[in-house]
């Protein structure tokens, strides 16, 4: 595991959980940024939920997770952003079982930002594949807290003593006199009770859903065009964007030669220059977008050459090369041994270098955002992300807003796979945060396919050379592995992580478990100028 | 105006003839159930049915649709064939993300509405919309079982 990375919550003394690496570290990077969030100058959540919650405990407020239905349903607010992994129909499963309710019952939606959903090590964010692993303990005590608190609300109401009531799927039941109660019925009672903490868990032996086939929740939505995504949401009054974007990333548009042309195009209300962007706004996307096509931009000069920026010859070939003449020292990762020795003593060395594109994350569901913002200024803004405090507070130094008074709605992900993290140019959604104030009413800005394959942040294109020192019998008595380049940890993360070494370059080939004695890894920093991101894509991260 | 009959409701649409059928559909008369994916025909995302034919709605402009049935994926469930095809789709759990299946859906139901019992072939020649995701087995698995 990346050394970043804080200690996990472990339940039950188990070992901790090693090659976390790939995926685990990504959580404790991103989420550490939120942690940021929360020691930010406003302390604005803090306020906006009232004294009672200061600094609840993440994950044991239960009222800020269940809302009790009185048809017996549940709606839980999850943490979570679901994109098709499960997430939503395995927090049912976890509290349900706990909370004795079927997780047929529940209605999850993605939570709003707020401290009580800061359950991944004590902060937040959908992603690293880590969202159960990091949130088990938490959501089981949870479901077993607000059981113990529907039990104590309905000895009250039954005048019997707590010990002699046990549930059943949603009801609480006095088999001595053969009564029972709904859940519904006793929420309002029991969430004014105060939460215990040292309520028993279940014996694992008696579970009914933890560890057993249950049926997922989204399958009938899915299946009938039911579901709602980012890019199908709507608000009363709503203007469709679309955008075309520079050329080449970081230069700017100077004048649009035909604007008074696409104005006078069918349904467009506006034309905008945005930064490294022109926007079309109209009624309906399809002309906005007709609108963004037929666009005349001339833009600011890119760079003549080189790979510092994306030049008018940046390409990928043009980068690996430079990635491979790097002749810069590297920075040691990792060290091990007696490198040279060993290679000075070695019967025979093996050399290979090793490279990989730059990719595209490719979730078929096209970025969007909607923006809105209300009369008393405030924001609300729908669009796909997977850490939504982070997003607020970046969506508030754009609207020029605190963050709490950012509302953000996060809708199921089309997809995911690492796009919906904060990169930069690559998110939609402070154009429409800008577009709904220029225009003065909700925008709804999506990218054409065209313009998201432009503008993804990409895997970065990764390039390595290894050298192994052979002993006379043929085994490994050396590697020496240097990495060049740069990842997302230390483009985006940097800032908080002070090690030289991005990890987000060096892991995989750090932390061996081959035995072999003499190791030695090298990172040399050499940056892309092109907009890069965290991803999970088959064999890749 | 342009005449449309979707979901057998008579429409009259105002936007230019060259519109492709997915943003009427979507955009101005709120049917979100049809996705836009890569709008060139390629993913599937979009499909429709046009007089029972799988159709990629954002390759059909609005003038050329004419007469023909629209039956979008709102509708699917009162086709007995597309009933079946949705049962089948959920009792395989064939969805992940989801936001391709109603491309799905919707090709699975013409093909089996033309070609009840298709071979393999058949159902790797209509079963051509990308999922991210990587859903095909439980697609394949699904159609088959609809088609039972």
């Amino acid at each position: 595991m990346n050394d970043l990375t804080p200690p996990l919550p472990l339940a039950g003394g188990r070992e901790p959980i090693r090659n976390l690496s790939r995926r685990g570290f990504l959580g404790a990077a991103t989420g550490a940024l939120v942690l940021g969030v929360h020691l930010g100058p406003a302390g604005a959540q803090e306020r906006a939920e009232g004294a009672a919650a200061i600094a609840p405990k993440p994950g044991t407020r239960v009222a800020a997770f269940l809302e009790m239905r009185p048809d017996g349903t549940v709606r839980l607010l999850s943490p979570f952003v679901e994109g098709g992994q499960g997430i939503n129909t395995g927090l049912a499963q976890t509290i349900g079982e706990e909370f004795d309710l079927d997780p047929a019952r529940f209605a999850v939606e993605c939570a709003p930002p707020g401290p009580d959903y800061a359950v991944v090590n004590g902060l937040r964010m959908t992603g690293g594949s880590f969202s159960t692993r990091s949130s088990y303990a938490a959501m089981r005590r949870l479901g077993a807290t607000a059981r113990e608190m529907m039990l104590r609300a309905a000895a009250a109401k039954l005048g019997v003593a707590q010990d002699q009531l046990t549930t059943d799927d949603g009801r609480v039941i006095h088999a001595a006199s053969g009564r029972s109660l709904g859940y519904g019925e006793l929420a309002a009672a029991a969430l004014a009770l105060p939460p215990r903490d040292d309520v028993p868990l279940k014996d694992p032996k008696t579970f009914r859903w933890i560890g057993k086939p249950v049926a997922r929740l989204d399958m009938r939505d899915k299946s009938t065009g039911r579901a709602v995504y980012a890019i199908d949401i709507t608000v009363d009054g709503m203007l469709h964007a679309a955008v075309l974007h520079a050329p080449h990333l970081g230069t700017e548009p100077q004048a649009v030669a035909n604007e008074s042309d696409i104005r006078a195009m069918p349904g467009i209300h506006s034309v905008h220059r945005l930064p490294g962007a022109v926007a079309v706004v109209a009624d309906s996307w399809w002309r906005a977008r007709k609108g963004a096509e037929a666009l005349q931009v001339s833009w600011t000069n890119p760079a003549a050459d080189g790979v510092a920026t994306v030049s008018k010859t940046f390409s990928a070939a043009a980068m690996l090369a430079a990635l491979k003449g790097s002749t810069e020292p590297g920075l040691s990762a990792e060290q091990e041994g007696d490198v040279a020795g060993a290679f000075a003593g070695a019967a025979k060395i093996v050399e290979a270098e090793y490279d990989a594109p730059y990719l595209a994350h490719a979730q078929l569901e096209p970025p969007s955002a909607v923006a809105r913002f209300a009369a008393d200024g405030t924001l609300d803004l729908w669009l796909p992300n997977q850490m939504p405090e982070l997003f607020q507070q970046v969506a508030a130094g754009v609207a020029g807003l605190q963050p709490m008074q950012v509302r953000i709605h996060s809708p199921l992900l089309g997809g995911f796979f690492g796009r919906h993290f904060y990169y930069g140019p690559a998110n939609p959604f402070p154009q429409a945060i800008l577009l709904a104030k220029a225009t003065g009413r909700p925008v709804r800005v999506l990218w054409s396919r065209e313009e998201e394959f432009g503008m993804d942040a990409v895997r970065p294109l990764s390039f390595a050379r290894f050298r192994a020192a052979l002993g006379s019998d043929g085994m490994p008595v050396a590697l020496q592995t240097t990495a060049v380049g740069e990842g997302p940890i230390g483009r985006w993360f940097g800032a908080l992580f002070k090690s030289p070494v991005d990890s987000s370059v060096v892991e995989g080939l750090d932390k061996k478990p081959y035995a072999i004695p003499n190791r030695m890894l090298d990172y040399v920093k050499v940056p892309h100028p092109v907009t890069i991101a965290s991803g999970a894509r088959s064999g890749t991260r | 105006m342009v005449d449309l009959t979707v979901n057998s409701r008579q429409y009259a649409v105002d936007a230019e003839p060259d519109t492709p059928l997915l943003f009427v559909l979507r955009d101005t008369l709120g049917l979100s159930g049809t996705k836009y994916g890569c709008g060139i025909g390629q993913c599937g995302a979009c499909t429709i049915l046009l007089d029972g034919q799988a159709t990629r709605s954002c390759q059909v402009p609005l003038e050329s649709v004419g007469t023909q049935a629209v039956t979008t994926i709102e509708a699917i469930e009162r086709d007995s064939v597309g009933a079946r095809v949705v049962a089948a789709w959920i009792g395989s759990e064939v969805p992940q993300c989801g936001y391709c299946q109603s491309g799905q859906v919707m090709a699975a139901t013409g093909l089996l509405k033309n070609t009840p019992k298709p071979t393999e072939d058949d159902i790797a020649a209509a079963m051509t919309n990308l999922c991210r995701c990587g859903t095909y087995n439980a697609i394949a698995a699904a159609v088959r079982q609809a088609a039972a």
